[in-house]
Parts: C-alpha cells; sequence; structure tokens
C-alpha cells in the first residue's frame, strides 16, 4: 500500500536518520520518487541535519589555554588528598595528639592526690550473703538472706541454705555474717 | 583543534601506564579526551565557567578512579562521557537556569574562510548563536542526545549506553531534537514567511 504525504512526512527524520526497517525505507524511497513536494521536505531535512552535524561540531571548542588551566587544576586536584593524608597520618602529630589525651587524663587525679573510681551502680534486688563455715575446713554452709532492703530487717529469714561440701553442720560451727 | 587519534589498544596501553603510575600516561590521557570532554560539557551548559568545571570534575573523577574502569564494558571515552553527562546532570539540578553568555558569539566564533564575505560569516555567527537558543529550549535528555550524535558522532548504541537507556529511545530522542532544531538554522527570512503564512 503506497504511504499517504502525511505519513511520509513522518517517517521523514527517520528515514534521514537511516532508523527505519528496510521495508519502510522502501516504502518512502517510492514516494520520494513520485512526489515532488514530499522531496522537496526530505531535501530540507537533510540538509537541517547536515548543517546541524557541523555546527554543533564546532560548538565550545575550546583554547589551548583553556586545557591548560583544566589540567593544572585536575592535576592539583589528584595532588591534595594525598598530601592532606601525609600531613593528618604524620608520627609527630599522632604523638602529640596521644601525650595530650594521656595528660588531660591523668592531670586531674594527680592534682587531687586521690584516685577517682567509677560509681557502681546499686543492684536492683541486693542479697546479703551470710556464710556459715566450720572449724575444720571441708565443711562450708552458705546462707543467702532476702533483703528487699529495709522494709523490715526483724522479719528477716533465711530462705536458703546452701551445703557445698558436707551436708550436715558440723557441731561447733560459726557464723560469721 | 585537533583531537589525535589515538586506536583503542593505545588507549588501553595509556591505561595501563596510568595504573602503573606514570604521570606522562595521565598527561596523555587528558590531551586525547579533554577536547571531547570540553566540548560536550559547554554543548550541554552552553557556559564556559560551568563546562571548564566540569571538565575537571570529570577528569579528575575518572582518573581517581582509573581501576574501575573495564575496557571489556565501554570504550574509555563512553565511560569519560558517562562521567560527564552525569555531573552536567548535577548542574541542571542546581535549578540554575541556562545562561547563554553575551560574549560567546565573540569569544567562540567561527573562523570564516578567507574567501567568505563578512554577511556569510555573520549569517554563520548568527545562526550558531540561534542554535544555541535553541538547544538551551530544549529539555536537557533531548539536548544530550543531538549533543552526542551530532557533535560527537557516536552511534545510537553508544548514546543508549551513556545515557542510560534502551537504543530506541535514543534514536526518537535524536529525532524529537533534530524536529526542533531544524528551524533554529533556517535563514530568518524563511522563518518569518512561514510565520506569516500561518496566519
Amino acid at each position: 500500500m503506497p504511504l499517504t504525504c502525511k505519513s511520509c512526512r513522518t517517517y521523514l527524520t527517520a528515514y534521514v536518520h537511516g532508523e527505519l526497517t528496510p521495508r519502510a525505507r522502501r516504502r518512502v524511497d517510492a514516494h520520494l520518487n513520485g512526489c515532488r513536494s514530499c522531496a522537496a521536505e526530505y531535501t530540507r531535512h537533510s540538509r537541517a541535519a547536515r548543517d546541524l552535524r557541523s555546527t554543533i561540531v564546532h560548538m565550545g571548542q575550546p583554547s589551548r589555554t583553556q586545557l591548560s588551566t583544566i589540567w593544572m587544576a585536575v592535576q592539583s586536584d589528584l595532588e591534595i588528598p594525598s598530601k592532606g593524608q601525609e600531613r593528618r597520618y604524620s608520627p609527630l602529630r599522632v604523638g602529640a595528639f596521644a601525650f595530650v589525651l594521656i595528660l588531660a587524663l591523668m592531670l586531674p587525679p594527680l592534682l587531687n592526690g586521690e584516685r577517682v573510681y567509677a560509681q557502681i551502680p546499686d543492684p536492683p534486688t541486693p542479697l546479703l550473703m551470710r556464710v556459715t563455715y566450720s572449724v575444720s575446713p571441708e565443711a562450708f554452709l552458705i546462707r543467702t538472706t532476702e533483703t528487699r532492703e529495709p522494709r523490715n530487717r526483724a522479719n528477716r529469714e533465711p530462705h536458703l541454705m546452701v551445703l557445698i561440701q558436707n551436708i550436715a553442720p558440723t557441731p561447733g560451727a560459726t557464723e560469721q555474717p | 583543534m585537533k583531537t589525535p587519534t589515538v586506536e583503542q589498544h593505545d588507549i588501553n596501553d595509556l591505561i595501563a601506564c596510568a595504573l602503573a603510575g606514570e604521570q606522562v600516561a595521565f598527561a596523555s590521557l587528558y590531551e586525547v579526551f579533554a577536547p571531547g570532554v570540553y566540548r560536550l560539557c559547554y554543548s550541554l551548559l552552553l557556559n564556559h565557567h560551568d563546562a571548564e568545571d566540569v571538565a575537571q570534575e570529570t577528569f579528575v573523577y575518572a582518573f581517581k578512579n582509573l581501576k574501575r574502569y573495564d575496557s571489556k564494558l565501554s570504550a574509555f571515552k563512553t565511560w569519560l562521557f558517562t562521567i560527564a553527562i552525569c555531573r552536567c546532570r548535577n548542574v541542571y539540578r542546581r535549578g540554575r537556569p541556562l545562561l547563554i553568555e553575551l560574549t560567546t558569539g565573540l569569544q567562540n566564533a567561527l573562523h570564516a574562510p578567507r574567501s567568505e564575505t563578512p554577511e556569510a560569516a555573520y549569517a554563520h555567527t548568527s545562526a550558531k548563536e540561534e542554535l544555541e537558543r535553541a538547544l538551551a529550549n530544549l529539555s536537557p535528555r533531548l539536548r544530550e542526545a543531538v549533543v552526542l550524535r551530532y557533535g560527537h558522532g557516536l552511534t545510537y548504541r553508544e548514546i543508549a549506553e551513556i545515557m542510560d537507556c534502551p537504543p530506541k529511545t535514543a534514536e526518537s530522542r535524536v529525532r524529537l531534537a533534530h524536529d526542533a532544531l531544524r528551524g533554529a538554522l533556517d535563514p530568518v527570512g524563511q522563518g518569518l514567511l512561514d510565520e506569516l503564512l500561518s496566519f
């Protein structure tokens, strides 16, 4: 089926750029051979493509000076990180930093003459332990008492007894808090 | 400026030398590709200052990440152009409208052949300015496609690789940009006549 002028013109740009399938190209060729108006439109398209190509190619041609300026900037950008890294990790700087850090940690206790301890937090449910042991070194008796502090110290009763070695307490066992 | 023609295996040799730490190889790579990268940046940004900045960023990034380049995946030129276009897109994203330098025509005018009359030279320069205005009015994607096709002679496959789109999309973008730009190169009188006839 031959192409109409309207459909031929929709194909023209693709035709100029060589994007059409061989079959579509043959149909456009056949139409252009018989239609002077579309042939003229095709000439305008191909001339535009040629002009665009020749104009865009020359757009923004850099001068030698511009390229040299950019190259110098590229070189300096490539060198800066290596210098920065050397400076950052130089042993002298690391040593000085470590010395200042140690001095800052050591100075307050040395000046106060006291030792600084970290405060131990209160346990949530403290347990008091009483160790009962006999004269004989073989037997140990451990008693633990509940210490839901200090609600009622009088009612505090031992609730667990653990005998570690000998089951029976030996006579004359003493109790130590 | 004439870009030196270097074969792909020479480029690969240069890259190998650059990776080995030879400064001369970096300079050679720059000499071969800098004009093309600069032209690409200028054609997309239409501003010499931005083009210089982006070209510089492109080469700094490329040389720092040279070991990431795989010659089996793409040509070095395509890889460089991909980096340059990403940087140009960052410039678009800053939201600054493209400004065409008024002095562009004076600084960068095409030199007329000796045989060319002053009128012809003026027509040539004004055509270039018109084209720059028309390029600035195109959407960034169409501008990228047409510049890569006409300005750098890349194939649709290479354009698709750089623009990260299917080759058919690259083709249609070039075609749309071509249609949009066609009027820019028509003589002013013809354009006026067309406008008058359209009423």
